[in-house]
């Protein structure tokens, strides 16, 4: 016996499998689809529901033309965002992330506090003592941003959930140590207290993140203002 | 049996098409796209799949506003109404359409072309 829900359901898992569409914009085309179906059925135009659903079905088109279409309206919104993500990421390689004491002419008493550049700390922690963990820590943040760029490509949103999870404890987790608790970052240079001068890098940095992370977001729930237990009659 | 109208000419009307149907008030995808073949006879064809990025795009230019609503059957749905801006939109469209409607009918003169 014909099941529509279950059909409608694989055509949703396909679509997510094989099209950029967003949760948001399969609802509608779900919807659209089932509101045919019963139209279909309704004027009797077909005999059964599995012909209706395979009509319904087919006026939608196919994954790929769907999902040209759409990118071709597309809102825009997320992409500007996550070019303002990656903008503040690549400017935080740039720009000072920490300001640390400056020893100066091996003198015993630092003479001030010199700029420790993105890009410092980023190679520091890649090859300074070739320690795992340190690689990780400069790598990881780095691949989760190259990650973003995947749904440009047209890949399917959901398979990028995690990566919006975990760009959010990024970048939220960095900003929260950024407020909250700076002496953990004292063991990264020696020198107690530099973290208390944390650079204009190191809130750039921490702040693609969230903007990526939002950007993901968006995408996925553009437009998407449910407003539950406000009932309107179908047709 | 008459030619279907254009794929041109579908798509460039398909803006004030929408816009002129939202002034009857909130509707979603599918209503439209009936309103589209009722108010055609038929002869404007527009695919189900294409109905949806002219929206997006509409929503997205700020000239229809969608909202989401939970229907009896506990699905969601969205809806499209007329923004103030779609409102002045439609009025140039609507200027632009008489013109070349008119413009045309002048030159044709009143000939059967």
């Amino acid at each position: 016996m014909f099941d529509l829900d279950a059909e409608v359901l694989r055509w949703r898992e396909r679509q997510e499998r094989t099209s950029s569409l967003s949760a948001a914009e399969l609802d509608e085309l779900e919807d659209h689809l089932r509101a045919r179906v019963n139209l279909e059925m309704e004027l009797m135009v077909v005999p059964n529901h599995r012909r209706a659903f395979a009509l319904a079905r087919d006026g939608l088109g196919e994954s790929t033309a769907l999902s040209r279409e759409f990118a071709k309206a597309g809102s825009s919104r997320w992409k500007k965002l996550l070019v303002a993500g990656w903008v503040l990421f690549g400017a935080s390689f740039l720009l000072p992330a920490f300001f640390v004491p400056d020893a100066g002419l091996g003198l015993s008493r630092p003479l001030g506090l010199r700029p420790y550049y993105g890009y410092e700390v980023f190679l520091e922690l890649l090859v300074a003592d070739g320690e795992l963990g340190n690689v990780l820590a400069a790598l990881s943040p780095l691949v989760a941003m190259v990650v973003t760029l995947i749904p440009l490509r047209g890949r399917p949103a959901g398979r990028q959930r995690w990566l919006r999870y975990a760009l959010s404890v990024i970048g939220v987790g960095a900003v929260a140590l950024g407020f909250l608790v700076p002496p953990v970052a004292v063991s990264m240079a020696g020198e107690p207290g530099f973290a208390q001068h944390l650079g204009i890098g190191f809130w750039a940095w921490s702040l693609s993140f969230v903007c990526a992370a939002a950007a993901l977001w968006l995408r996925d729930h553009d437009g998407a203002s449910v407003r539950a237990k406000q009932s309107v009659s179908p047709e | 049996m008459k030619k279907p109208v254009s794929k041109e000419l579908v798509a460039a009307s398909s803006r004030p098409m929408v816009l002129s149907i939202l002034t009857g008030g909130e509707s979603y995808g599918y209503q439209i796209l009936k309103q589209v073949k009722l108010l055609s006879g038929g002869k404007l064809e527009w695919s189900d799949g294409m109905l949806y990025p002219v929206l997006h795009r509409l929503e997205r230019d700020g000239l229809i506003a969608g909202r989401w609503v939970l229907t009896d059957e506990g699905r969601r749905r969205k809806y499209y109404r007329l923004t103030r801006r779609g409102k002045r939109q439609l009025a140039t469209d609507r200027e632009n359409w008489r013109t070349v409607h008119g413009a045309l009918e002048l030159s044709w003169g009143g000939r059967n072309v």
